[in-house]
């Protein structure tokens, strides 16, 4: 096993945070598939940051304004999704990478978590923060991914940190049922946070002026020293087939009609023929 | 032929029924591609809570034994599993259960072989004598299908209700090992307390109706809607993640993996959805009703009644036909 050696030393007082975000389509936007049936239609959808990254960006600067230090935000994504990053220098992440998507197989949590990794280790991140999941995609690897990798240590479904000192951290989880478990986690470390727990902060006039003039650094897999066959499981790979819409596991009846005629036949329904009412 | 291992969820002494699912997953690769199955206990257990394992059929139990990992931390249960790879070999899958405590372990020990993981797996099927697993993406609207190449082991995260947990074969008596490891890296974390959940008096679990709110609500002052239509159908009310995110409501009235599994015999989903973390704490519903705008919402996959409309424009009609059937002695 890796034998963890704190980076940030007693003393320092300089804590440096990396958040990993992500770009995902609006939910609300209606979706179609492409002609080949693996990827949805792109052209008309807008797109907003992963709810979840969003709850992490806040930790990270709650963080910083508490310890010091700065907090780099990072990507992997095609250029729109500078707009994420954006976002995140506006709320006050003090620097951005993005790693242009061009050699990366379509939707790779692994991929992804790989050239993440080399720009977490450049910058010797004392702590790394991730959603616990995207939107959109839900595989629930990133941030794991990455604490095996770097063999940080890490916890997920976070819904509470507190800065003990700049050593190790008072972090609450989420478990099944509502219950939570706290503990007491020493730096470096991963954390995969959950939604609702604090309170995203909204990017200022001056925040997104000033994030105009912060860096925004591109990447592609050359400049990390990686390779598309390097970002991939040296042993497993998966494969991404075919996308198609989910099977309707119930026999549903739509009702229709002006307001008065659905309630009224909605009430018929439970009453006459589910019994339920 | 190789073998798989099935790690077991255990929580508070209890082995929890995805273990039996996983297990008679293991039992259908098994049959398709012949392999040994051993099932994974990832720490110290008394001797009775195996009682329920004693016939079914798998190769082997193991009880991995040292006191650290009777708390779960990622590091120490990769640590135990790396020892017992040493003394025994790599498995060809690992089967996990994609609960809230192992969201940290499979990417990890995948990481650690290098070895892309399939995880949040919805379903499985098989073509050629090869599994393919469908998954949810995209807010649920869409599932994707993938394979698996290249080589072992493949590490694979399990959804409930994948396999039929009550249906596991019991045709034999599994040999059941204590696999003491006397080397484990502590990690880096200590566990200092567990808090029981609160339900301050909402007991959705016991509810015959519920009437539920997800993201479709718009604002919290469009709760006074709903609370008008629970009472008149003497529901309770529950909830998705966002409405509990926002502080509409309190964590109390959540539905799902995060909160309370319901199985009322009427639930009327309104502007919900319907994401998997949701979705696994009401499928169990006896009738399901659905009023959500978008025609795309998962629910209605698993809607018995399903109306695509704006829940602004149902409900209130819907509350004025409850209340002339309440005056009429109808309800």
């Amino acid at each position: 096993m890796n034998s963890f050696n704190p980076i940030l030393l007693p003393g320092r007082s300089h804590m440096k945070i990396g958040v990993c975000i992500r770009q995902v389509p609006n939910r609300d936007y209606p979706l179609s598939l492409d002609s080949e049936g693996k990827w949805i239609r792109e052209d008309d959808l807008a797109w907003e940051m992963n709810e979840f990254d969003l709850y992490g960006i806040e930790a990270g600067l709650q963080l910083k304004e508490k310890l010091g230090g700065e907090v780099f935000v990072v990507t992997v994504g095609p250029s729109r999704s500078d707009d994420v990053l954006r976002k995140a220098l506006a709320m006050g992440a003090d620097r951005a990478y993005r790693i242009d998507v061009a050699d990366f197989p379509r939707t790779s949590p692994y991929a992804v978590a790989r050239a993440l990794t080399e720009v977490i280790r450049q910058e010797n991140a004392d702590l790394v923060i991730t959603g616990v999941q995207s939107e959109d995609m839900a595989f629930f690897q990133t941030g794991a991914l990455l604490a095996g990798f770097l063999g940080y240590e890490s916890a997920s479904m976070v819904v509470g940190i507190e800065a003990e000192d700049s050593e190790n951290l008072k972090v609450t989880l989420e478990l099944e049922g509502g219950a939570h478990e706290i503990l007491k986690i020493y730096l470096p470390a991963v954390l995969m946070v959950q939604t609702g727990w604090n309170q995203p902060r909204y990017a200022t006039l001056k925040g997104i002026m000033m994030a105009k003039r912060k860096p925004l650094k591109v990447l592609t897999l050359a400049d990390l020293e990686l390779s598309a066959d390097a970002i991939r499981g040296a042993k497993g790979t998966v494969e991404w087939i075919k996308l198609e819409e989910p099977v309707q596991e119930t026999h549903v009846e739509f009702l229709s009609g002006a307001p008065e005629e659905i309630a009224e036949q909605l009430i018929l329904k439970l009453k006459k023929e589910a019994k339920v009412l | 032929m190789g073998k798989i291992w099935v790690l077991a969820d255990i929580r508070q002494g209890q082995i929890r029924p995805i273990t039996y699912e996983l297990i008679a997953g293991a039992q259908e690769f098994a049959e398709n591609e012949g392999h040994d199955i051993e099932v994974i206990l990832p720490c110290p257990v008394s001797e009775d809570i195996l009682s329920p394992l004693s016939h079914v059929s798998v190769h082997r139990i193991i009880v991995l034994n040292h006191s650290s990992l009777s708390t779960y931390t990622p590091t120490r249960l990769i640590s135990a599993l790396r020892t017992l790879i040493t003394h025994k070999g790599e498995p060809t899958y690992i089967f996990v259960p994609h609960t809230h405590r192992f969201y940290d372990f499979t990417p990890r020990i995948s990481a650690l072989f290098e070895s892309e993981p399939i995880t949040d797996i919805h379903s499985v099927h098989w073509e050629n004598g090869k599994p393919l697993f469908k998954k949810q993406v995209f807010y649920g609207k869409y599932m994707v299908t993938l394979g698996l190449s290249g080589t072992s082991p493949y590490i694979l995260s399990f959804q409930n209700g994948v396999f039929d947990g009550e249906n596991v074969k019991q045709e034999s008596q599994p040999a059941v090992e204590t696999f003491d490891i006397t080397e484990l890296d502590e990690g880096k974390r200590e566990s200092l307390e567990f808090k029981e959940p609160e339900r301050g008096g909402v007991d959705l679990e016991n509810a015959e109706i519920i009437v539920a709110v997800g993201r479709g609500i718009g604002k919290k002052e469009n709760l006074a809607l709903i609370e008008e239509l629970a009472e008149l159908l003497g529901a309770a009310i529950g909830s998705s993640r966002p409405i509990v995110d926002a502080g509409w409501l309190p964590y109390e009235h959540q539905i799902g993996s995060s909160g309370q599994i319901v199985h009322p015999k009427l639930y009327i989903g309104l502007g919900i959805s319907g994401a998997m973390q949701h979705i696994v704490g009401m499928k169990n519903s006896k009738c399901i009703v659905a009023i959500n705008k978008d025609s795309e919402a998962p629910i209605f996959k698993l809607a018995h009644y399903g109306i695509v409309e704006d829940l602004f424009k149902v409900v209130p009609v819907l509350i004025e036909k409850l209340k002339e059937l309440r005056e009429k002695g109808e309800l």
